[in-house]
């Protein structure tokens, strides 16, 4: 594991350093030419910016949606164990199965998606064909493949609220969406930043949606900074570049982290991983 | 109408409404594998209704001649059963070691697991391949299955169920003379299957589903795994959604059913465990 | 009290190795060492000699091609004995090429590759590729001037030849008779310029589309090849995509703009529709599609519907693109150089050439080859295949620079913005700008 993670980190750090051509095998030692370039590239800031939207975008659907679904599977019974099976399904699908069946609904003339809206009578876009709605659409592809698993991270967050917090409120008079407002839902705080930062890093990392379904368009809407990435390395490239890229990115998300890890650790009882 | 039933209506609501939420969101799967029994005219007709006219089980047999979809599954199944194998034993293992091992040396090897974490995936492609190549690993399923003997996350969730096993446990299973291989089987895994169940999930769902490695690392047929051949499909076969979406099935069929079966356990579990994990040792 | 005793005994043995996962760990990436230096030393030690000589071939043929390639390949191996071409199919030209790179850099890679031409370049630039002018040169026989000039240019970089040619191809407009004859039109109204499929379908199209009757099928995206055709519609205008000594680019010229002009107007007026369904032409409800002739006597020998082949149309001048895929040496080996020498000359030679083309419609590599009876006859009764070859006196090969490959995605880039996007003639301006910081690059590394 130290080989295939910290070597390759290694590498590239020293790649970053040259500017380098895949084909060719003489690199030029740049210095810091490529950070520099970085900082100045527009597609790069765009990638990262377009992450940050559809991440954004795609938690805004999850964390809402699981949430309700977890709390209406909140029961145990043969019904709700049956319907978490259920919400688990996409969840668990190949990257590459999501993207064909989701570029299926998205189909512009014959897909299910503009078909039923064509018996509403509107007239759907292009959806991943068109540069506005592209990254909309990927983002309820993202929240739909998430939402099973964040389920299951607030099902055993749920579960670890002990009933007598919430017998006792019930017996204070408080009424059902009451106990929510102020009971559960302050506990699940912690829970939801579990979704957020499980969830966020898989979406962060998306590649295999846009690889399969997009190429990262139409005119760039939906190049994420991970496709920006396999462009420059592999269509472009530029390999000292890409690796400047990516040891960037990944030192800019760990001190993010750690500031978040830090943040959280004041005032908090319960220990954290 | 009397408060009663207002109330049985309101109590119901919920449950009529996950039932109407479950069933839009499993569409879109139902959707596929309808349409994935529809001919070409069909699917390309003006009619929204995805019910096909004849049940075209040509589909399937074409995508499966076409493609040979069974020995890549095989190679898919072998694959993800060796990684999953690995990364149970070898987390189970450090997990233990990580939560027991006091003060700096257990931080400094966490931030060590934490930071491989952070390293995202485009960046070991190359080098990976240069040691891969070095190994004589390359274009062989050994390529997809070293490299992910072990993995920081499954680690990462070991330890923290091996925390929640206090350690008067093992004092109190020492006292009763248990050896260090009875403790293993008799206390600590058993504390600790729930962590080992979603390792093994999460391991099997990730390497049954990669594909860009698998795309670079291997090139012959003979070791292809199943996402590259499906992308391959998607190349071959673009613009043909009956055989696009019938592959899609296949290639979907065991991850679901190695899913069901784990989770009908899994979502049991669940509410069982809260943070605590003394009730398991009763 | 003996609690304690049997705690601390406890810790001891889990002391006495800092932590019992890090030794395990230990012990594991002990093995693994072990292993590698195993299957290492294995390697070095292992029998060099072989009786036969292994080639590992990449290419990225398939379909019918690619069960007629696979067939010419075993044909080889049962005639050669001593020579074993291990032939691996790696997928689209895309994969292959990411494969390619991954391979390369780590400092492996196939023997033999059939590669898509405008590799060339940089594959030579890079000294992966050892030229085959070479080899021809030094077997006899083999006549240099009976291949047609031009397919020698797809292979040239910086005055040599590097790669073989092998299947050639050109860039042509299918039409579906079908759907012509649905709309009313027949195989005379078939527009020779631009202006005239302009004029016979811009008030139409929104009709027809609604029959479900696209009428033109091209690429419109970087990711799909846009570029190969916009660059002929540039030549079409006058321009090209380089300066005549390379060192700059040229498209951002009047030709270019008025070749991104045409596209707009395409686009604009619902003849090229940017929504249409993947792979409108094959699946019969296109009138027109701009692709390969590669196509005409494999998969388009399969469609469910009457076509036929014209030129593409043309601007101001006549003018088609070279594509299709050359053969190209990799290994260092000298044995290995040799015998895969003797596999592409074989695979390119007069008689298998011939047979291959008249298998898939690619274009004889000699001119006997051509006006040999044999495929006379062919033409004779394919007038498709004949009128996509006739336009080989067009045909232009795209440009052996290391810098294409980049700029070109720039400028496919570019032009995919503004169809989809909107914009003007300074997404030229702008693209221009950045290729040739791109060639500047090239320059600095020493090519």
């Amino acid at each position: 594991m130290v080989a295939f993670r910290l070597l390759p980190l290694a590498y590239s750090l020293v790649l970053s350093f040259f500017d380098a051509s895949a084909f060719l095998s003489n690199p030029a030692f740049a210095g810091f030419d490529n950070y520099a370039g970085l900082l100045r590239d527009q597609r790069f800031w765009r990638s990262v910016g377009t992450t940050a939207v559809y991440m954004a975008g795609s938690l805004a659907l999850l964390i809402p949606a699981s949430l309700l679904v977890a709390a209406g599977l909140r029961r145990s019974s043969p019904w709700t164990r049956a319907l978490r099976v259920v919400f688990l399904l996409p969840a668990v699908l190949p990257g590459t199965v999501t993207a064909v069946v989701w570029s299926w609904l998205y189909e512009p003339y014959f897909g299910p998606v503009n078909q039923l809206l064509r018996i509403a009578g509107i007239d759907g876009p292009a959806w991943l064909k068109d540069p506005e709605w592209a990254l909309p659409a990927l983002m309820v592809m993202g929240a739909w493949r998430e939402l099973g698993l964040a389920m299951l991270i607030y099902l055993a967050a749920l579960g670890g609220i002990h009933p007598e917090i919430e017998q006792a409120a019930a017996v204070d008079g408080a009424g059902a969406w009451e106990r929510w407002r102020w009971i559960v839902l302050p506990l699940l705080r912690p829970a939801t930043l579990v979704v957020a930062l499980t969830s966020g890093l898989r979406l962060f990392d998306m590649f295999t949606p846009v690889f399969v379904m997009t190429g990262g368009g139409p005119a760039g809407a939906t190049t994420t900074w991970t496709y920006y990435l396999y462009i420059t390395a592999f269509e472009r490239y530029r390999t000292g570049y890409g690796s400047a890229m990516a040891i960037l990115v990944s030192a800019v998300v760990a001190l993010l982290l750690w500031l978040a890890h830090r943040y959280g650790q004041r005032g908090r009882v319960v220990p954290s991983a | 109408m009397s408060r009663s039933l207002l109330r049985r209506i309101a109590g119901g609501a919920p449950a009529v409404l996950l039932a109407a939420a479950a069933t839009l969101y499993v569409l879109p799967l139902v959707w596929m594998v309808l349409t994935s029994f529809r001919g070409p005219e069909e699917i390309f007709g003006w009619t929204a209704s995805p019910w096909p006219a004849q049940w075209r089980w040509a589909n399937y047999a074409e995508v499966w001649h076409r493609s040979r979809l069974f020995p890549m599954m095989v190679n898919s199944v072998a694959v993800a059963g060796a990684v999953v194998a690995g990364q149970v034993v070898t987390s189970a293992i450090a997990g233990y070691s990580l939560a027991r091992l006091p003060g700096r040396s257990g931080r400094i090897l966490m931030a060590v697991f934490v930071a491989s974490l952070l390293v995202p995936d485009q960046l070991t492609w190359i080098p990976s391949f240069w040691l891969l190549e070095k190994a004589g690993l390359i274009d062989t399923r050994g390529a997809l299955i070293v490299p992910f003997l072990a993995g920081a996350m499954a680690v990462l969730i070991m330890r923290q169920q091996f925390l929640s096993v206090p350690r008067e446990l093992e004092e109190a299973a020492m006292l009763d003379g248990c050896g260090p291989w009875a403790l293993l089987r008799h206390v600590l895994l058993p504390a600790v299957t729930p962590g080992l169940r979603a390792v093994a999930v999460i391991t099997f769902l990730f390497s049954w589903g990669d594909l860009l490695w698998p795309l670079l690392m291997t090139h012959r047929a003979e070791v292809r795994t199943l996402p590259v051949g499906l992308a391959f499909l998607q190349d071959e076969l673009s613009g043909q959604w009956h055989l696009l979406l019938a592959g899609s099935v296949i290639a979907a069929v065991p991850a679901l059913w190695a899913v069901g079966a784990l989770t009908a356990r899994f979502a049991h579990v669940d509410e069982n465990t809260s943070t605590q994990g003394q009730e398991a040792t009763s | 009290m003996k609690q304690t005793a049997v705690w601390q005994s406890f810790e001891r043995t889990h002391r006495r190795a800092p932590g019992v996962g890090a030794t395990r760990c230990g012990r594991w990436r002990l093995l693994a060492l072990a292993a590698l230096a195993g299957l290492l030393l294995a390697q070095a030690v292992a029998p060099a000699q072989a009786q036969v000589v292994e080639l590992e071939y990449w290419h990225f043929y398939s379909g019918l091609i690619g069960e007629v390639h696979a067939s010419l390949v075993e044909e080889f191996n049962r005639e050669h004995p001593h020579i074993r071409v291990n032939e691996v199919y790696s997928g689209s030209e895309w994969t292959m090429r990411d494969k390619l790179l991954a391979a390369l850099s780590a400092g492996s890679g196939p023997d033999v590759a059939g590669i898509d031409q405008f590799w060339i370049s940089q594959l030579a630039a890079g000294g992966h590729v050892v030229p085959v002018d070479e080899f021809i040169a030094a077997t006899p026989g083999f006549d240099v001037t009976d291949v047609f000039p031009v397919y020698w240019e797809t292979g040239r970089y910086n005055g040599r030849i590097w790669s073989m040619p092998f299947a050639i191809s050109n860039a042509v407009m299918y039409y579906n008779k079908d759907l012509l004859a649905a709309v009313g039109l027949t195989e005379e109204d078939v527009p020779r310029t631009w202006d005239e499929l302009l004029r016979l379908a811009e008030t139409n199209a929104d009709e027809w589309r609604r029959r479900g009757i696209w009428v033109l099928d091209a690429p419109t995206t970087a990711q799909t090849g846009v570029v190969y055709y916009f660059l002929i519609t540039v030549w079409q205008h006058g321009g090209d995509m380089y300066t005549p000594e390379l060192d700059r680019v040229a498209f951002d010229s009047e030709a270019g703009r008025r070749a991104l002009a045409l596209w707009q107007r395409l686009v604009e007026t619902g003849i090229l529709d940017l929504k249409r369904p993947d792979r409108t032409f094959e699946s019969g409800r296109a009138l027109f599609q701009l692709s390969s002739s590669a196509r005409i006597l494999s998969s388009y020998a399969q469609l469910p519907f009457e076509w036929g082949v014209a030129p593409i149309p043309y601007a101001d001048r006549r003018a088609t693109g070279i594509g299709g895929r050359n053969l190209a040496i990799l290994t260092r080996d000298p044995a290995k150089q040799a015998a895969a020498w003797t596999f592409i000359q074989w695979m390119t030679g007069a008689e298998t050439n011939l047979r291959f083309s008249a298998a898939t419609g690619y274009s004889p590599l000699r001119q006997s080859g051509y006006s040999s009876a044999a495929f006379q006859e062919l033409l004779s009764a394919n007038p498709d295949v004949e009128r996509a070859l006739h336009e080989m006196i067009y045909a232009r090969p795209r440009p052996n620079v290391p810098s294409y490959s980049d700029a070109s995605r720039v400028l496919g880039e570019a032009v995919e913005r503004v169809l989809y996007t909107g914009g003007d003639a300074r997404a030229l301006d702008e693209a221009a700008r950045e290729a040739n910081e791109i060639i500047e690059r090239y320059a600095r590394l020493g090519q």
